[in-house]
């Protein structure tokens, strides 16, 4: 590590004694491990001094830091008060960017996340208030440069038994095949801009590796549906809103089996993929499906709402 | 005749747009269902998104066009010059592709279920994760073969495809689905063909020399005649393959699955065998010169008139095997 003792004592001291602590703790907890911890005991044993020592390998600008954080609030069911905890973090630790940040500002590292691409223009960061939960302006993230590793190089659907050839065959039998991936990318990095750079970047997801991504992405299919619908209506470049609905609904369906591996047929989740949204995912089945601890059962306010892992970064 | 031109007559009710030159023509998102625009210069139009299903394109010029996301549903875009052209997304379902040019186009993630690609010039076409189950790829008798050397072909999904004599020399199929396709006499030699998946599927006659099929699913495929000389088999599961006749000279099968495999009259000469699974195999007549059976569990297989003498059988399991001799070992 570069950064002095001095400042980062000061950091350590200024997060633990936040009234705002115990989630603070938890955020950090959750970008570094990219799963959601609840249990006091685990989280004690993970020191905040070592996670902010390893957060900045982890993300080594203040952009990538961000990308991060929002990608992890952004997917939990309280998004809004955890975009309002990444912005006290990022507050809070930027000195350590400033003050050694300038030689890793341009270098590729490989713990950077794929959605935040290590050449990043300004590491300026953006004012957290504007990032609504599950739609954030393409202006506001960098765009994805890289998509995730090989299919089956991919952490997570190993327990699954996922035919992918399956998946997308559901999705374009019913759905544009580009459409349906403007919409998955812009589920699982940003919305889509149309800009060049946006092109790009969605010439180097495959559909397989994005349905891959999403369903990783988004452990509740609830919100999977709550956040296509919401994409399908905010596309003034893209044909009328009932085509893209009808592509979200292929999406949903496509990928509907998954969720029923994860988390049976009978639950309330899987169910509302056809019914709604005002469903209660079983965490503990899909967590357990994908690889994640199980929730403690000792938690806070937020521990039985909270999503339970995340988009592991490349 | 402009864009605007073109679309408010289509709007007015004309549909027969024939050799017009619609060059460059900026046309997103258009609605063009249905017309006729056969021998239409088309060249570098941007038609992305654009309807186009059942129209009738044969012998358009579409190079370099952007085709990206358009509907094609049962469009004919026969003997159709599409070189370069970017068709990323399309939707080209039943779409009738025969002799069409696409060398260099881009076709990723397209969706070409039950496409009629006869003789279609393929070369460096990229094709990753495009669907293509049930197209149509086979060579015409007296015809062209379909030509995709070159071509990107990752994750692509062929199966139930008809590839019979296509020339798929060099290409990279890498994790492609091939099951139950027929591939009968094509030319695969060279291909990257690693962890694919052609169970069920028809290879019979096919050329894959030097190809590479580490990791590749070929359980209960045909595969008589086929020619797999220093071809890389590694861990390649063949269980019920039927290899009869296969030329395997010089290929390594390292640990892979050949149980219950027929293997009758095979060429393994100097193959590597070393710890394959040949439990139950059918050997009868195989030629094993020098191949090496180091630690292959060759458990009840046949081996009757094969020729061993010179099979390098170190730490070989053959427990109940039926010996060349006719005898069972004991």
């Amino acid at each position: 590590m570069a950064f002095s003792d001095p400042t980062l004592t000061a950091i350590v001291d200024m997060l633990q004694q936040h009234p705002e602590a115990l989630r603070i703790h938890k955020l950090i907890y959750a970008i570094y491990h990219h799963r959601w911890e609840n249990d006091p005991q685990i989280l004690l044993n993970a020191p905040i001094l070592g996670l902010i020592q390893s957060l900045q390998q982890q993300a080594p600008t203040p952009a990538a830091l961000q990308g991060q954080l929002i990608q992890v609030a952004k997917q939990l069911n309280k998004p809004e008060r955890y975009l309002a905890i990444s912005q006290i973090i990022l507050g809070i630790v930027s000195p350590l960017y400033t003050s050694h940040n300038t030689p890793r500002e341009t270098v590729s590292s490989p713990a950077t996340p794929a959605i935040v691409p290590p050449t990043t223009a300004s590491p300026t960061l953006v004012p957290l208030a504007t990032v609504p939960p599950a739609t954030v302006p393409p202006a506001t993230l960098p765009p994805a440069t890289q998509p995730p590793p090989h299919p089956r190089a991919t952490e997570g659907m190993a327990d699954l038994d996922y035919d992918h050839f399956e998946a997308r065959l559901a999705i374009i039998k019913y759905a544009n095949p580009l459409r349906a991936k403007i919409l998955i990318f812009s589920a699982v990095d940003h919305p889509f801009g149309f800009s060049r750079q946006d092109w790009d970047s969605l010439q180097q997801w495959s559909l397989d590796q994005l349905i891959r991504q999403l369903v990783q992405s988004y452990p509740m299919a609830s919100r999977l549906e709550q956040c296509l619908d919401q994409l399908a209506t905010g596309f003034a470049e893209l044909p009328p809103l009932e085509q893209m609905r009808q592509d979200a609904e292929a999406i949903v369906r496509a990928v509907r089996p998954l969720y029923e591996q994860t988390t049976g047929p009978a639950t309330e989740d899987s169910q509302s993929l056809l019914t709604g949204f005002n469903a209660t995912v079983d965490l503990m089945t899909l967590a357990s499906a994908m690889g994640s601890p199980h929730p403690s059962s000792e938690v806070d306010d937020d521990a039985d709402l909270t999503c339970q892992f995340f988009v592991r970064p490349q | 005749m402009n864009a605007n031109d073109l679309l408010d007559l289509y709007a007015s009710g004309k549909t027969d747009f024939r050799g017009q030159s619609l060059r460059n023509f900026d046309l997103v998102g258009a609605d063009l269902i249905g017309a006729n625009l056969q021998h239409c210069d088309l060249a570098g139009a941007d038609l992305s998104l654009a309807y186009l299903s059942r129209a009738n394109l044969r012998h358009c010029n579409l190079a370099q066009a952007n085709l990206s996301g358009a509907n094609l549903n049962q469009a004919d875009l026969g003997q159709a010059n599409l070189t370069d052209a970017n068709l990323h997304g399309a939707s080209l379902q039943g779409a009738t592709l025969f002799a069409v040019q696409l060398a260099l186009a881009d076709l990723m993630d397209a969706n070409l279920l039950d496409a009629d690609l006869r003789e279609a010039q393929l070369m460096s076409t990229n094709l990753r994760g495009a669907c293509l189950r049930g197209a149509n790829l086979r060579e015409e008798t007296r015809g062209d073969c379909t030509d995709l050397r070159g071509a990107i072909l990752t994750e692509v999904d062929l199966r139930g495809a008809n590839l019979k004599g296509a020339n798929l020399s060099r290409v990279n199929l890498e994790g492609a689905n091939l099951r139950e396709a027929n591939l009968r006499s094509t030319d695969l030699s060279g291909a990257n063909l690693r962890e694919a998946n052609f169970k069920d599927a028809s290879l019979s006659d096919a050329n894959l020399s030097g190809a590479d099929l580490s990791g590749a699913q070929l359980q209960i495929a045909r595969l008589e005649r086929v020619l797999l000389q220093g071809a890389n088999l590694t861990a390649c599961n063949l269980e019920g393959a039927l290899l009869a006749d296969a030329k395997l000279g010089q290929a390594t099968l390292a640990q892979a699955n050949l149980k219950q495999a027929k293997l009758s009259r095979v060429d393994l000469s100097r193959a590597n065998l070393q710890g394959a699974s040949l439990v139950g195999a059918m050997l009868v007549e195989a030629y094993l010169a020098r191949t090496n059976l180091t630690q292959a569990d060759l458990t009840d297989a046949n081996l009757s008139r094969a020729e061993l003498s010179s099979a390098i059988l170190t730490q070989a399991i053959l427990t109940g095997a039926t010996m060349p001799d006719g005898s069972s070992y004991l």
